[in-house]
């Protein structure tokens, strides 16, 4: 069953390479490494918070702080790791922050309007055959969206490290510094809890 | 193994990672639990849900977006998203804190300006009275001098005013005053007929009056803050306000309380009560070298007379009861009051 697990995918130029050139100065490099993680680290992001805004403007915060740090990067762990490691941070520190408590506690009315800004719902409606199907699909992630949300936050993110990321058991070690065993039991009292919140749903 | 413990492993037993023994222990639970059995089915179906989600992808403009970000700003710009970035939050609160800010100001100016309002009438008497006395006058000021003795003040009407409410002023140099109006008061009566001699003929009567004045304990010092103070009072404030108004000034400093007389005093405790009835003071008299008003003459409507009257009856004692009107055909009448200190 380990199978399923996702690996990122690869790229023409390894990321060592291009790491060595963004630390000499190639902003060129950079960009290609932008282009190669955007969108895992995206989909990332955007299931720790729940919104589409939020979770592309702290993806382009992870990509500035990942260029104003790299030159302290050693190469002793994958970069996505380092990578994902930092978005973590940089998500905790958006929940934590006044700015973002404020838009929890209001009703965004621009919710409507968001897929004109690419949100993933309008994609799923023209990918569908039909747009009853489409409506369902848009509802069951709506609500997938929400009950992860609704998780504690530690439970939250090996949830979605692990089922949405699809990463293994010592990449989320790695990147969230627990031990192998709390990722264990963590995924598996975070996985018991969603499906609560989800029964009958799915 | 019970039910808790197994389902605690069914996640990882979806994933694999179990070794075989414990995938032994499980699966032997599954065969004979239905609830546990269940349980797996729905997680199963969860994960496989989870897994094939659609990811969610940048924008288009993702990398564009990070450049601009990266891109020094300049003063300006920063500065502009430290006051206003993010709109929604900063722009309401700095328009409600410059809301907040212009209600306090108005506010103020209101406060400033009624308070401007209160002090008009008294600035206006005040500078007449010291405009009427000799320059020597104002050159020696009545408040540094203590060694005068209490002199007397109006007698208070028993059972009517409080003590402090009858203070009085003292005057040190006596100056006869030419007959002329002292205040020229608006009054659509000023063409009024003179019936009897007097600094005022062409009214229609002049009446005697007696005002009896006792010594009372009041502030020596004269100025506009005091003024301010003793401005008219609800009843009810009388006594505390009138306690506060001897013994402090304004800034909340206690100021020396003498027995002392003040001729400015007096007469601006009877032009307070004058100018409501919309009469004149037409002269006054001192006594020779003494600080002391003598007496007064004074014009008022004669429909204000009662009225009057009863002012001045609130003010000190009459010696004797003020007459009736004789004539009622005149417009004004004219008072000549005495006033009597006891030695």
């Amino acid at each position: 069953m380990n199978n399923r697990i996702k690996k990122p995918g690869g790229s023409s130029c390894p990321d060592t390479v291009l790491i060595r050139a963004v630390q000499a100065g190639d902003m060129a490099a950079f960009d290609e490494l932008v282009l190669k993680y955007k969108d895992r680290l995206f989909n990332l992001v955007y299931w720790f918070l729940g919104d589409y805004q939020d979770a592309n403007d702290c993806a382009q915060e992870t990509f500035i702080k990942v260029f104003k740090s790299i030159k302290k990067f050693r190469f002793e762990s994958a970069f996505s790791t380092w990578l994902y490691r930092i978005a973590i941070n940089t998500c905790k520190n958006k929940i934590k922050s006044s700015a973002y408590r404020w838009k929890k506690k209001t009703v965004s009315l621009e919710t409507s309007n968001s897929s004109k800004n690419g949100n993933p719902f309008s994609e799923i409606v023209n990918g569908s055959p039909t747009p009853v199907v489409a409506l369902e699909k848009k509802e069951r992630m709506m609500r997938i969206q929400k009950a992860i949300n609704s998780l504690p936050e530690e439970q939250n993110k090996v949830v979605v490290l692990r089922d949405i990321q699809g990463l293994s058991y010592q990449d989320i070690s790695d990147i969230t510094g627990l031990n192998l065993g709390t990722v264990k039991s963590r995924l598996a009292r975070g996985r018991l809890a969603l499906k609560n919140r989800l029964k009958g749903r799915i | 193994m019970d039910c808790a413990g197994i389902q605690e492993l069914l996640s990882e037993y979806i994933d694999g990672t179990l070794d075989a023994k414990t995938v032994q222990v499980v699966e032997e639970h599954l065969s004979v639990c239905v609830d546990c059995k269940e349980t797996l089915a729905s997680l199963s179906a969860m994960v496989e849900e989870l897994n094939a989600l659609e990811p969610v992808k940048a924008p288009a403009d993702f990398l564009e977006k990070i450049h601009q970000r990266m891109e020094p700003r300049s003063d300006f710009s920063r500065l502009f998203r430290k006051l206003f970035v993010p709109f929604k939050i900063k722009i309401p609160l700095q328009l409600a804190a410059a809301a907040t800010a212009s209600i306090l100001v108005v506010m103020v100016l209101n406060l400033q300006q009624s308070e401007y309002q209160k002090m008009e009438p008294l600035k206006a008497s005040k500078s007449e009275w010291f405009a009427e006395k000799p320059k020597a006058d104002h050159l020696t000021p009545e408040f540094k001098t203590k060694t005068k003795p209490p002199a007397p003040v109006l007698e208070e009407a028993p059972g009517r005013l409080s003590d402090s409410e009858q203070g009085m002023p003292t005057r040190r140099s006596m100056v006869k005053k030419p007959v002329q109006p002292s205040i020229q008061m608006e009054s659509e009566r000023s063409s009024s007929v003179v019936a009897k001699a007097g600094p005022s003929a062409g009214t229609g009567q002049l009446i005697e009056l007696v005002l009896l004045l006792k010594p009372v304990v009041i502030g020596d010092a004269y100025s506009p803050h005091i003024a301010m103070q003793k401005m008219p009072l609800a009843k009810g404030d009388k006594k505390t306000i009138e306690k506060e108004r001897t013994d402090k000034d304004t800034f909340g400093r206690k100021f020396e309380t003498k027995q002392q007389y003040q001729v400015d005093d007096l007469l601006f405790r009877i032009n307070r009560i004058i100018w409501p009835l919309k009469g004149t003071i037409l002269t006054k008299e001192y006594h020779r070298h003494k600080d002391r008003l003598k007496s007064i003459y004074v014009q008022i409507p004669a429909k204000n007379y009662a009225s009057f009257c009863r002012e001045l009856t609130r003010l000190a004692t009459l010696k004797t009861p003020p007459p009736a009107l004789a004539d009622k055909s005149f417009d004004t009448v004219t008072l000549h009051i005495n006033f009597t200190f006891p030695e």
